[in-house]
């Protein structure tokens, strides 16, 4: 075998073992949100040809003293899918498929402070 | 029953029960992770602060009480286990507020600096978060890593480092720090040789005034195991621009007696040899040296250079998170390939660019880099590049070791006054870094390059937060004291900690992990 068909059974394997399908959105931009906390997510199914369709609900809110809760944006989305989603959607003929959508919360941006001069 | 201000801490406690950090190298099982954040998230407040360190202590006290270790987690961005625990993890990243020094009588009357480049930021502060604050004031960090995504207490505890030859790590423009050592003790600490906060202030939040310049050496780099670091004193400076040239050049004597040397004088950089650059890198492809190196320059400027290029846009296709997983496989699986895939990816990603410009925080992003990758990073003497350089090229021709799947570094730092910072050798260390995909191959051919690292008697260092070889003895031989070279530096630093936590010696074990215990570096 020549290296480019070793190299491309190797790859074989591992897309066989491992392989993931990733798509992102964040915002690139300097003054994006920063994640706050870890990936939370569930895999959601769309049905019968995505007429019906699983929406996550995304919860970010930081319950504060009494009953204030700051609500925070999401600061990143991740929809994954992979080998065994995918041929749940071929075998049956695309009426179901199932995708996991995991998200980051997003840090608040405090406004800058000021070090007092203690009395 | 206590009166509840509204401002306690909010610690929120998660379902998480294994950690992984950033690179995906490790996982740790732990007992619980906590989510922390201040009562008021929104708006830097000083009381809340005040507030939040006291939370910080009652679950020191409970770590204590329950005998778990304690850990403040940072960015996650180290490749080592410095940040893991089989205990509590507290994620700090929402603690995130900042502070200026606008008014008078808040700085120490010995303090001479410019007090407007004084800042205090909360432990969470990422430092692309800090730079975008700053440039809101129009100043800028000195200096980061090469990417911005670790927290600034995180940075600082593991030495890490950028390229800014005259400025060093991230510890070397931070000028205090306000550490939380146990239930009823919390200590802000400065040099003594360099006191900079108004004693008022640290007696508002409760915190013992500790101006001590062997302690303060040894707290700077301290891999978390000194309490917890809630926040840093740092100096930034007026927001500055830097112009980047990237290109390919022939590895040649001029090119090799400048890694060697600093000396830039005989490499026809873009700018006079009087302007010596403020970044200095260079990328080798070990499987291709006839291609040249890959260099990269910056310079430093007040104002934006009228020849300034605009930033790339941000390309739409970027490496994907199984990439340096399918690369480890392919590379573990068919070793010939190795060269192939190296010098293929040495073409797509380093390309060439001449003079684009932008601010430190426009320049230094968070990463983009996912999966699973590694990096070892040694810190090393000028005069000893070539040697080093040799021994990785003769590893990575050995069949039984090489090929390596990845890419030598070498980035240029000044020699740090902290007690264990890696980047000690004078006047400047160079960090020769091995990066690649996280794979046996990797792992083999870094076991093999310590080995002859040592059996060459090259005085070499470690990155605290990569992959490292450590072990109890290794380190002491690494950190040599500079006062006494018969004794090990690694004992002064023990020594401090044993000091700091001589009021609240319980609290010393809450912070002491595995990977501290595994070094001797514990009591």
């Amino acid at each position: 075998m020549n290296l480019r068909t070793r190299a491309a059974a190797a790859a074989f394997c591992w897309l066989l073992a491992t392989g993931c399908y990733h798509y992102r959105a964040g915002v690139s931009e300097a003054a994006a949100p920063r994640a706050a906390d870890r990936y939370t997510g569930e895999v959601v199914w769309a049905l019968a040809w995505g007429l019906v369709q699983e929406t996550p609900i995304v919860n970010c809110d930081i319950p504060l003293a009494g009953t204030d809760t700051l609500k925070l944006p999401v600061a990143e989305v991740r929809v994954s899918t992979n080998l065994a989603f995918v041929l749940v959607t071929v075998a049956t003929l695309g009426f179901a498929a199932p995708a996991r959508v995991e998200w980051k919360c997003a840090k608040a941006k405090p406004e800058g402070g000021v070090i007092p001069l203690p009395r | 029953m206590p009166l509840l201000s509204g401002l306690e801490l909010i610690a929120r406690p998660t379902t998480q029960r294994v950690w992984q950090n950033w690179h995906q190298n490790f996982t740790q099982p732990v007992h619980e992770v906590l989510d922390l954040w201040n009562a008021k998230p929104s708006v830097s407040d000083f009381t809340v602060y005040r507030e939040t360190t006291r939370g910080l202590q009652s679950l020191i006290g409970r770590a204590a009480k329950e005998g778990r270790s304690l850990r403040a987690l940072g960015g996650s961005w180290s490749f080592s286990q410095v940040a893991a625990t089989d205990g509590i993890v507290l994620n700090t990243r929402p603690l995130n507020y900042r502070f200026q020094f606008a008014l008078q009588g808040t700085v120490d009357p010995q303090y001479r600096r410019d007090a407007s480049n004084l800042f205090f930021a909360q432990c969470g502060n990422s430092l692309a978060e800090l730079n975008w604050y700053l440039r809101s004031l129009k100043k800028a960090l000195k200096t980061s890593g090469a990417s911005n995504g670790q927290s600034i207490a995180g940075a600082l505890s593991t030495g890490t480092h950028g390229s800014a030859i005259g400025v060093g790590g991230v510890q070397e423009y931070v000028v205090g720090l306000h550490l939380i050592v146990g239930p009823t003790r919390h200590v802000w600490l400065e040099r003594a040789s360099d006191p900079v906060i108004a004693p008022a202030i640290p007696q508002w939040l409760g915190a013992d005034l500790v101006r001590d310049d062997v302690l303060f050496n040894a707290a700077l780099v301290s891999m978390g195991s000194f309490g917890i670091i809630h926040g840093v004193l740092f100096e930034a400076e007026p927001l500055y621009y830097l112009q980047v040239y990237r290109s390919w050049r022939p590895l040649d004597a001029a090119l090799w007696h400048a890694m060697e040397t600093l000396d830039f004088t005989g490499l026809k950089l873009p700018r006079p040899a009087t302007q010596p650059p403020f970044h200095f890198e260079v990328l080798i492809n070990p499987h291709d040296m006839a291609g040249g190196a890959f260099v990269k320059v910056m310079y430093k400027d007040a104002q934006r250079p009228a020849d300034g290029q605009p930033l790339p846009k941000p390309g739409k296709i970027a490496q994907g998170d199984d990439a340096f997983e399918a690369m480890a496989v392919i590379t573990d699986l068919a070793a010939d390939v190795t060269p192939l895939v190296v010098n293929n990816l040495m073409k797509r990603l380093f390309t060439e660019e001449k003079g684009v410009c932008g601010t430190h925080g426009e320049i230094f992003k968070d990463t983009s880099t996912r999966g699973k990758a590694a990096s070892s990073a040694m810190g090393i003497p000028l005069d000893k590049v070539r040697q080093a350089t040799d021994i990785g090229l003769q590893l990575n021709k050995d069949p039984q070791v090489g090929p390596f799947p990845g890419l030598f570094g070498y980035r240029y730092v000044k020699a740090s006054r902290a007690t264990l910072a890696f980047t000690r050798h004078q006047p400047a260390t160079c960090i020769f870094e091995l990066d690649g995909p996280f794979s046996d191959r990797t792992k083999r051919f870094y076991q093999k390059m310590w080995d002859a690292m040592d059996a060459a008697k090259i005085p070499y260092t470690f990155h605290w937060g990569k992959i490292h070889g450590l072990d109890a003895t290794r380190v002491r031989q690494m950190y040599p004291d500079p006062q006494n070279p018969a004794a090990s530096a690694v004992e002064a630093w023990c020594g401090a900690r044993r000091e700091l936590f001589k009021q609240s010696p319980e609290s010393s074990q809450v912070f002491a992990n595995q990977w501290l215990r595994g070094l001797g570096m514990d009591a």
